[in-house]
């Protein structure tokens, strides 16, 4: 095995300031909610209002538009597009689809709250793959998200705690 | 405290059942398109279907990138580039962890080493395994396949992914040996298929990218490594991966297999399936447990290509294969809810009977989706989602098994251990009907209702059997009170050395249970939302219990006046709800009524009990028996506190000023008259 110096190696990763997630397509490591807000450069709650499907030599890629109806952190904008692996496309007769497990799938009309991040070509990217979409779902008891550690909180629960993990920052796993 | 009524979807409509063969489960799904029907305006019907790999590829040869591994020497804090060799090694070890399977048909090689040069992976019939990840890639590793969409007869000479070389091969112009098998017919490097009818489904290429610090930097958080260890620079930020836990759980993927639910086996094996979405890699145990096939990622690979099940080709049995129907049997049964509804994407287990082993499991349904043309920019015009009526077809579920004696248990893809998004379109589908919010049950032959008293029991069934072919799950109904909201936290707080329990204690305030009685609902469980900080780890608890308790007038401690229930056979769960069912609910509500009643300073709690001593303690140094909490000063909802408490090597309990425990207590209400002595007003 080759041997190089890891201490350059990591002066260069720094240099995109971002404390990534160690989430997978399919092999996940847990980010919880608290890594989700870390990793997050803005986080939105929206509606897909459109979407297409790009099919090139670096694979198929679906953009999908949100129409922005709350900033929680970061981002002004009244729609966002986000960029997401895989998608459906047409090939001669032959209709296909690339599929990675794990990849968010978002349906018209559903709200969602996304933790977005700019990835280094550009785009707007889910964070955690898929563990930074969250749909929004009406209940009884109001409008309700799944939360990334665990049970179901409202929407405004939700909010708050993520303003409140962005202030804070640091770990949570146990407490005191 | 904060009445939380949990009251569990009605969607109306009568179920609208058709009768195909359910091949709901442990496979990933994508779409199949339905010729011309469009029920949704603007929209395409499409019906979720398994992806799978043809017999006539039943081998599915790689070929790996000349890229190398970036892995990094903690002790000297140096880089190490692990060369495509030894990776190829490491990957052809972890397809014979799915090639040694007896039962099942498929097989993965490592073919050549070459420089591909082909940047990223694309869709081009070369099965590529590479260590090249686009610029921004967050994952440890992921196996996008390209399927088919629609049934289609493929002819020598199409050129399916537009590269000027054809893909498909006519059988009668080449070698019969290899006339019924995917091969590079024509020598140029990729792999061409036999002519002939292919249904939607089929997957045509695999590629498995796993992502590395030399395209995307040490900030992804990992580094390669090709044995499990703990190994990690945490100044860095920095822990190793396993190549073999990561690879054996991609090539899952890479033959169809979706993920699974499983994260703890039993009471005494805390590793989950392979198949399982999340890996703890700094966690050795995990990572080794992620490297060894369950029972269950053998029975789908088993279930998805069974040997035995065709007297010519790949799928008949040669030596040293073992017919898939001689040991396995395969239960069927439906989930619908209490109104008839399907239900898409419940997660159906078997245990086996007396080790509670988990050893199989699959999701329900078969669900219709409304989706946007092919290759169209579009505006989204109505939902995709419309109703259960509309978007389940059914609610059939399949668990493949080896033979024997098991019990078989419902619980909802709601994100505990893992969500949905997770596991299939199917199960998605059913989350945006809003239909996984049902609490976990057992099948209880001729018991089954959505208002089930005691929805823990199970009956024992032998897999095979006619009864083992027509479970009937109806998705129960229950309200709860919890003092919490969400979850801030895990964990009992600081520990030390020489303690050996921590009982957790939550109070319930009896004005609250006493309306709940009066309206009609019957106390079924405790649920406590547990877990561990080290997941290969099993979470366990050694007993709960329901009591009378005072509080003391300054709130500060709680003394137990009188045990109410008790139980040590506890579904202890990780990540999820562990449950204290509550026997003989009906007679229980008479006494919480008669008690409390005659003792005007009576409350009533919830008790939890773990042993927390040192030889149980994970590499974590805490035990694998936590509860969560929703603290004050985190969160959006601060909880009332006052009614949490904890006490440690029996010493009196003391009040967590701060934050409650996530505890609930659950009701089921049967909608029978409320007898007069338990108004209110009596």
């Amino acid at each position: 095995m080759r041997q190089g110096v890891l201490k350059a190696l990591v002066v260069g990763a720094c240099t995109f300031g971002v404390v990534a997630a160690t989430a997978g397509a399919t092999t996940l490591q847990r980010l919880g909610l608290q890594g989700i807000v870390d990793n997050s450069d803005s986080i939105v709650v929206g509606e897909a209002i459109s979407a297409r499907t790009e099919r090139t030599d670096n694979g198929v890629f679906t953009y999908t538009t949100f129409r922005v109806s709350d900033s929680i952190v970061g981002g002004s904008s009244s729609e966002v597009t986000v960029t997401t692996l895989g998608g459906r496309f047409t090939s001669g007769k032959y209709q296909l689809s690339e599929n990675w497990a794990g990849s968010p799938t978002f349906l018209a009309g559903k709200r969602m709250v996304l933790f977005l991040r700019d990835s280094a070509v550009g785009d707007m990217q889910i964070v955690g793959f898929n563990q930074g979409a969250l749909p929004i779902s009406e209940t009884a008891q109001g409008e309700t998200v799944r939360s990334p550690d665990g049970g179901v909180v409202s929407l405004d629960a939700m909010k708050s705690q993520v303003l409140t993990l962005r202030s804070q920052g640091g770990q949570q796993v146990t407490s005191e | 405290m904060e009445r939380n009524l949990l009251n569990m979807l009605s969607l109306g409509a009568a179920a609208c059942a058709m009768v195909t063969n359910a091949f709901a489960g442990g496979q990933l799904d994508d779409v199949k398109l339905i010729d011309g029907a469009s029920t949704v305006p603007g929209l395409i019907d499409f019906e979720a279907v398994p992806i799978a790999w043809p017999t006539s590829c039943s081998t599915i040869v790689y070929t790996m990138d000349d890229i190398p591994a970036t892995g990094v020497d903690v002790e000297t804090v140096t880089v190490l580039t692990i060369p495509p060799e030894v990776l190829a090694e490491e990957i052809q070890e972890s397809f014979d962890s799915w090639n040694e399977i007896e039962t099942s048909f498929i097989e993965m090689q490592m073919g050549d080493i070459v420089a591909i040069g082909n940047g990223v992976r694309s869709f081009d019939f070369i099965n590529e395994v590479t260590w090249e990840t686009p610029a921004g890639s967050g994952f440890l590793a992921s196996s996008p396949s390209t399927t088919l969409l629609a049934d289609v007869d493929a002819v020598a000479g199409d050129d399916i992914d537009l590269d000027g070389d054809s893909d498909i091969f006519d059988p009668a112009a080449v070698d019969p040996a290899l006339a019924d098998t995917c091969h590079d017919a024509d020598g140029d490097g990729d792999i061409e298929f036999p002519a002939g009818f292919y249904p939607a489904g089929t997957i045509f290429d695999n590629d498995v990218q796993f992502n590395d610090p030399a395209f995307n930097g040490f900030g992804i958080g990992f580094f390669w490594e090709l044995e499990p260890s703990a190994d990690a620079l945490p100044a860095f930020g920095l822990t190793g991966a396993d190549v073999q836990a990561v690879a054996v759980h991609e090539f899952g993927h890479s033959h169809g297999l979706s993920h699974s639910l499983i994260n703890q086996i039993s009471d005494t094996d805390g590793t989950g399936s392979t198949m399982f979405p999340f890996i703890d890699i700094g966690d050795p145990g995990a990572e080794a447990g992620s490297r060894t096939l369950h029972d269950d990622d053998i029975a789908w690979s088993s279930f998805v290509y069974p040997e035995g099940s065709e007297r010519t080709g790949p799928a008949a049995l040669q030596s040293g294969d073992v017919a898939f129907d001689r040991v396995y049997d395969v239960m069927r049964g439906t989930v619908r809810t209490g109104d008839g509804d399907n239900v898409l994407g419940a997660n159906v287990f078997a245990a086996e009977r007396g080790s509670g082993r988990i050893v199989g499991e699959g999701f329900s349904g078969r669900a219709l989706l409304f989706l946007p043309p092919l290759d169209a920019n579009f505006n989204f015009g109505d939902r995709q989602v419309v109703d259960a009526e509309t978007n389940a077809l059914d609610g059939e579920f399949e668990i493949p098994v080896l033979r024997g004696l098991y019990e078989v248990f419902l619980q909802a893809t709601d994100g505990d251990p893992a969500a949905a998004t997770s596991i299939s379109l199917t199960a998605i589908t059913g989350d945006d009907l809003g239909q996984q919010i049902f609490p976990e049950e057992g099948h209880t032959l001729g018991g089954e209702s959505n208002l089930e008293l005691r929805p823990d029991q199970a009956t024992p069934l032998f897999s095979r059997g006619g009864i083992s072919q027509r479970l009937r799950f109806i998705t129960n109904e229950e309200s709860l009170i919890t003092p919490a909201g969400e979850i801030d936290f895990i964990g009992t707080g600081t520990l030390d050395d020489g303690e050996d329990t921590f009982t957790y204690a939550q109070v319930f305030d009896r004005d609250v249970i006493l309306s709940q009685i009066a309206d009609g609902e019957f106390a079924v469980a405790g649920a406590f939302r547990t877990g561990t900080l080290d997941a290969s780890n099993p979470v366990v608890f050694e007993q709960a219990q329901l009591a009378f308790v005072t509080v003391a007038e300054d709130g500060s401690t709680i003394n137990i006046e009188s045990v109410i229930r008790s139980s040590r056979d506890l579904n202890n769960q990780e990540s999820d709800l562990t449950r204290f069912e509550l026997s003989s609910p009906e007679g229980l509500r008479f006494q919480l009524v008669r008690v409390l009643r005659s003792n005007p300073d009576y409350q009533v709690a919830l008790l939890l009990e773990a042993d927390i001593s040192e030889e149980l303690r994970g590499a974590s140094g805490f035990p694998p028996a936590f509860v969560s909490l929703d603290a004050i000063g985190f969160g959006g909802n601060d909880p009332v506190t006052g009614s949490s408490f904890q006490s440690i090597d029996g010493a009196p309990f003391t009040l967590r000023a701060t934050d409650v425990w996530n505890i609930e207590l659950r009701f089921v209400n049967t909608g029978r008259n409320v007898p007069r002595f338990l108004s209110l007003d009596f």
